[in-house]
C-alpha cells in the first residue's frame, strides 16, 4: 500500500507530541533500528556547519533513558512543525519530508516565549503503509537557546 | 535552627575574605566600576587565531562596551582595532566574521588596510585645508596578543604585557595547546540572566559538581578525586591539578583513552582560570573554552568555544565533536545544568537576598577547596580598592586589604 502524506505528517507530529510529554519510549517507537538523530546548525562566525547532536538509535535511547535524573529547566517545550515539503527519496518505500519547526517554552509561572526555530530534515520509510523516521536532522536558525535543553527537539 | 530576620542579615562569623556581599552581584554601580576598573585594564580571549586562518581574516565582538574587530595582515600578524570609523562612527567590519582585503567604512567609504591605516577617503582634497590627513585618520589599535593560539586584548594601552599579566598560569598548558594547530569546531552563546562572576565560580569551585549527575557519576567517585586541588598563581589566577576522570561510568559513554588532546592522558581532566573570565578545560579528547561579556550586573554573554586537532582524520573530529557535546554545548548534559545553577542565584541576589555568598570551604587546598574562590576575589578587591564583603564601605575596605 503507497504511503500517504497523510501518514506522514501524523508522524512527524506524533514525533513532536510524544518530545512535549517527555514519552521517550513513545518517541522511539516511531524511529527505525538505525534511526539517526542530529541537531546541526551554521556559525556564521566560524563560517561552517557545527553538529550539535549526533546519535544513533542506542546512543539516543541511552541519552533519553538519563535524562530523569539531571536538572533541568521546569516548564514544558511545545514543538510545532509544519510539514512544508514530501519527495520521494532515492530507494521506493523512502521519503524525503522537510517541516518547518518552532519550539515555545512554557515556564511554571505559565509563561511562554519562543524557545528555537529551524526545520526538520527526515528520512522517513514505511513497510504496508506504517512509516517510521530513518533519520532526522534537526536544523536550527536559532543558535542562542538559554540554557539549552536535556531532550531532543 | 532556622535563623531570624537579624540573624540572617548579620555578616557571618568568619574572616571577610571568607564571604562576599550579594551586592557585588546587582550593583549598578559596582558594575560601572568593574567596567572601568576590570574589564578596561585585563586581558580579555577576543578568538582562537583558527578563526582568522587567512590574511584579511576577521572576526569581531565588544567588549566593555567597545566594538573592536580582531583581523589577520598581509603580514600574517593578528591585530585589533576599535570597529568604529575615524569620519564619523560607523562600524566599519561588519557581522561577526569576513574576509576583505581592506576595511572600508559603508558609510562614507573611508578605507582602512590591515594595519589600521587611513589609505582613502573619496575626494580627500575636500580635507586638504581643515584636515584630517590620512595620516591622522587611522583607526585606534587595541593591543593585541597571542598565546598558544588564543588571542587576548587589552584596552588599557597602559597594562602590563599579557605574559607579565598571564605569568606561568600556562605552564601545564604549553603542550596541549600548542603543540600541534588546533582550530574551533564549536562557537556558542548563552546570554544568561546571571552576573558575569556568578559564572566564572562555577568553573573555579567543584563542589556544584554535587549537582551535576555527570560530574558525581564520572568525577566525585573516581579514585583520588579529593587528594588533588588547586595550583594558584599571582593576579587572581589558577589552574586544576589534573584528575583522572571515569567517563565511561557515565551510561553510554566511552572511557576517552583514544586520540586524546597532546599531552594529555586518557580520560585525563585539566583546566585553568584566567582572571578575570577566561576557563580553559580539558576533558581528554577536547578543549572547551569560556569567556563572558559582562552586559549588565545581572545580564551576561558567555561564550563557548569546543576546540580539536586542525587536520585531523574525518573520524577523529565526529568523535572529538560528540565528547564535547555530551558535557558541552546547547544539548550537553552540563552547560544547561550550570545556567540553571546560576540563574537560580542571580534570582535571588538580585532583590538582595540573601545577602552574603559563602566561600568558607577549607579542605587543605583539596578539589573542593573554596581556597581559589578566594584567591580569585583577593584580585578582584586589589583592582576594585573594595572589599567583597562590604563592598560599598570604601574606608573599611582599604583598612582591611
Amino acid at each position: 500500500m503507497a504511503l500517504s502524506e497523510e501518514a506522514i505528517r501524523r508522524l512527524v507530529y506524533q514525533s513532536c507530541m510524544t518530545l512535549d510529554v517527555e514519552d521517550c519510549a513513545g518517541y522511539l517507537a516511531l524511529c527505525g533500528t538505525n534511526y539517526r538523530y542530529r541537531i546541526t546548525t551554521y556559525s556564521p562566525e566560524l563560517k561552517k556547519d557545527m553538529v550539535w547532536l549526533d546519535h544513533s538509535r542506542k546512543d539516543l535511547a541511552n541519552m533519553l533513558e538519563m535524562v530523569p535524573q539531571h536538572v533541568r529547566l521546569p516548564g514544558k517545550f511545545l514543538r510545532h512543525a509544519t510539514v512544508q515539503v514530501v519527495d520521494p527519496g532515492e530507494r521506493p518505500g523512502e521519503w524525503k519530508v522537510v517541516s518547518a519547526l518552532s519550539v515555545y517554552y512554557t515556564d511554571p509561572d505559565g509563561e511562554t516565549r519562543l524557545f528555537a526555530v529551524g526545520r526538520y530534515h527526515d528520512r522517513i520509510e514505511d513497510t504496508g503503509g506504517t512509516p517510521w523516521l530513518a533519520a532526522r536532522e534537526v536544523r536550527l536558525e536559532t543558535r542562542i537557546l538559554g540554557p539549552g535543553s536535556h531532550l531532543p527537539m | 535552627m532556622a535563623r531570624t530576620a537579624n540573624e540572617w542579615n548579620r555578616p557571618p562569623a568568619m574572616p571577610e575574605d571568607h564571604y562576599v556581599s550579594s551586592q557585588i552581584y546587582i550593583d549598578p554601580e559596582l558594575f560601572s566600576e568593574e567596567q572601568e576598573k576590570i574589564f578596561k585594564k585585563t586581558w580579555k580571549l577576543a578568538c582562537h587565531e583558527s578563526e582568522v586562518p587567512d590574511a584579511g581574516d576577521y572576526r569581531t565582538l565588544e567588549w566593555a562596551g567597545t566594538p573592536l574587530v580582531v583581523i589577520r595582515g598581509n603580514d600574517d600578524c593578528i591585530r585589533t582595532f576599535v570597529n568604529i570609523c575615524s569620519h564619523r562612527s560607523a562600524t566599519v567590519a561588519q557581522g561577526p566574521s569576513g574576509n576583505v582585503k581592506t576595511m572600508v567604512c559603508f558609510f562614507h567609504l573611508w578605507e582602512y588596510d590591515h594595519q589600521g591605516r587611513c589609505i582613502a577617503m573619496p575626494r580627500d582634497e575636500g580635507y586638504k585645508e581643515a584636515g584630517p590627513s590620512k595620516a591622522q585618520a587611522g583607526l585606534r589599535e587595541v593591543r593585541t596578543a597571542v598565546k598558544l593560539g588564543l588571542v587576548f586584548v587589552n584596552l588599557d594601552d597602559a597594562a602590563p604585557d599579557f605574559a607579565d599579566y598571564a605569568g606561568n598560569t600556562f605552564e601545564h598548558f604549553e603542550e596541549v595547546l600548542g603543540s600541534q594547530p588546533l582550530e574551533v569546531f564549536h562557537y556558542g552563546r548563552v546570554k544568561m540572566r546571571a552576573n558575569w562572576k556568578q559564572w566564572h565560580e562555577t568553573n573555579i569551585e567543584l563542589y556544584h559538581e554535587w549537582g551535576h549527575v555527570v560530574n558525581r557519576t564520572t568525577g566525585i567517585r573516581a579514585p583520588g578525586y579529593f587528594e588533588t586541588g588547586w595550583k594558584l598563581y599571582p593576579g587572581g589566577h589558577g589552574m586544576l591539578i589534573p584528575k583522572k576522570i571515569r567517563y565511561a561510568d557515565y551510561k553510554g559513554w566511552d572511557a576517552r583513552s583514544n586520540q586524546t588532546m597532546p599531552g594529555i592522558d586518557p580520560g585525563e581532566l585539566r583546566s585553568m582560570d584566567l582572571f578575570p573570565n577566561t576557563t580553559i578545560i580539558v576533558r581528554a579528547t577536547n578543549i572547551r573554552i569560556d569567556t563572558s561579556t559582562p552586559i549588565g550586573p545581572g545580564i551576561t554573554l558567555l561564550e563557548q568555544r569546543g576546540l580539536g586537532v586542525k587536520g585531523e582524520p574525518a573520524e577523529v573530529r565526529t568523535m572529538r565533536v560528540r565528547d564535547h557535546n555530551q558535557y558541552w554545548g546547547p544539548f550537553g548534559r552540563n552547560v544547561a545544568e550550570d545556567v540553571i545553577f546560576v540563574e537560580a542565584v542571580e534570582r535571588s541576589n538580585r532583590q538582595g537576598h540573601p545577602n552574603w555568598g559563602i566561600h568558607s570551604r577549607r579542605e587543605n587546598g583539596g578539589a573542593q577547596d573554596d581556597d581559589f574562590l578566594r584567591h580569585y576575589y583577593a584580585e578582584w578587591r586589589r583592582r576594585m580598592g573594595r572589599s567583597s564583603a562590604n563592598p560599598s564601605n570604601r574606608a573599611v575596605a582599604l583598612a582591611a586589604e
